[in-house]
């Protein structure tokens, strides 16, 4: 019943990777390292579910998904507002020199459905395939690959906008509140 | 060291999975926007991937193997 070494290790080596996913799930950077925490409590707990030889870090990734979405449900409506990501949608505003940075980007990315934000992380930055993807979310190939291309539409959606001068930061924030404001988890 | 070189490797899946991604996706949208959005998803994601590791992520795996450790002398010792 020990832990091997080599799989405490490879734990230690997703955490990088673990805390980006995070953060990108709920964008709170404490909340994240919080979702990391419970992760590596289960997966060291559950360690003898890891198939030696399969992909670590999407079995991590899917652990960690369900710790988020599972507090999700268990907090509701709270947790959208005690983030601040309603706060940081009002925030948006064009940027002067038109061009996309990190902010704007960030911002972007927090108004995107739940379900396209994660599919795009996972494919677009951590590298994941797309069927890895698939299984890390519980569907269809070809619905990963759906939520990406819509996510990448819409983000340029959202960026256009986020420069368009004429209208500043009221046409944002109008943008902003017309988006809903509490994620429906299924 | 292990953990710089988990980073490289996931530039360069995430690089990999970029090619892929431009010449099976180019269709999607306006292909500027998607290459200046795949850069700035990665961006993203390494920006905090390149963090050094917080001690509480390590402090707690120590803690782990010791309890472990302090569960497997207990059996030990009564049997």
């Amino acid at each position: 019943m020990t832990v091997p070494e080599d799989f405490r290790e490879r734990l230690i080596e997703s955490i990088p990777s673990l805390r980006a996913f995070a953060v990108s799930l709920c964008a709170n950077s404490s909340r994240a390292d919080d979702l990391v925490q419970e992760t590596l409590v289960k997966a060291w707990a559950n360690y003898q579910s890891f198939e030696a030889g399969t992909n670590m870090r999407a079995w991590l990734f899917t652990i960690l998904r369900n710790e988020f979405y599972s507090q999700m449900r268990k907090r509701g409506r709270e947790v959208e507002d005690s983030d601040g990501s309603y706060a940081a949608r009002l925030a948006i505003h064009p940027n002067q020199h038109g061009h996309m940075d990190m902010a704007d980007f960030r911002v972007a990315l927090s108004q995107l459905p739940d379900d396209q934000r994660e599919a795009l992380i996972l494919v677009g930055a951590s590298g994941l395939s797309y069927e890895e993807a698939a299984e890390i979310c519980q569907c269809a190939v070809g619905t990963i690959k759906s939520r990406v291309s819509r996510a990448r539409t819409r983000l340029a959606e959202i960026l256009k906008l986020d420069r368009s001068d004429d209208f500043g930061p009221d046409r944002s924030a109008e943008a902003a509140l017309t988006m809903p404001t509490s994620r429906r988890v299924g | 060291m292990a953990e710089k070189k988990a980073e490289q490797t996931d530039v360069a899946q995430a690089e990999a999975a970029s090619r892929n991604r431009r010449r099976s996706n180019r269709q999607a949208v306006d292909p500027v926007i998607p290459d200046a959005i795949g850069r700035q998803l990665r961006a993203f994601y390494q920006e905090v991937a390149n963090e050094p590791v917080p001690d509480r992520f390590t402090e707690l795996l120590n803690r782990l193997a010791e309890e472990q450790d302090n569960v497997d002398c207990e059996k030990d010792g009564s049997e």
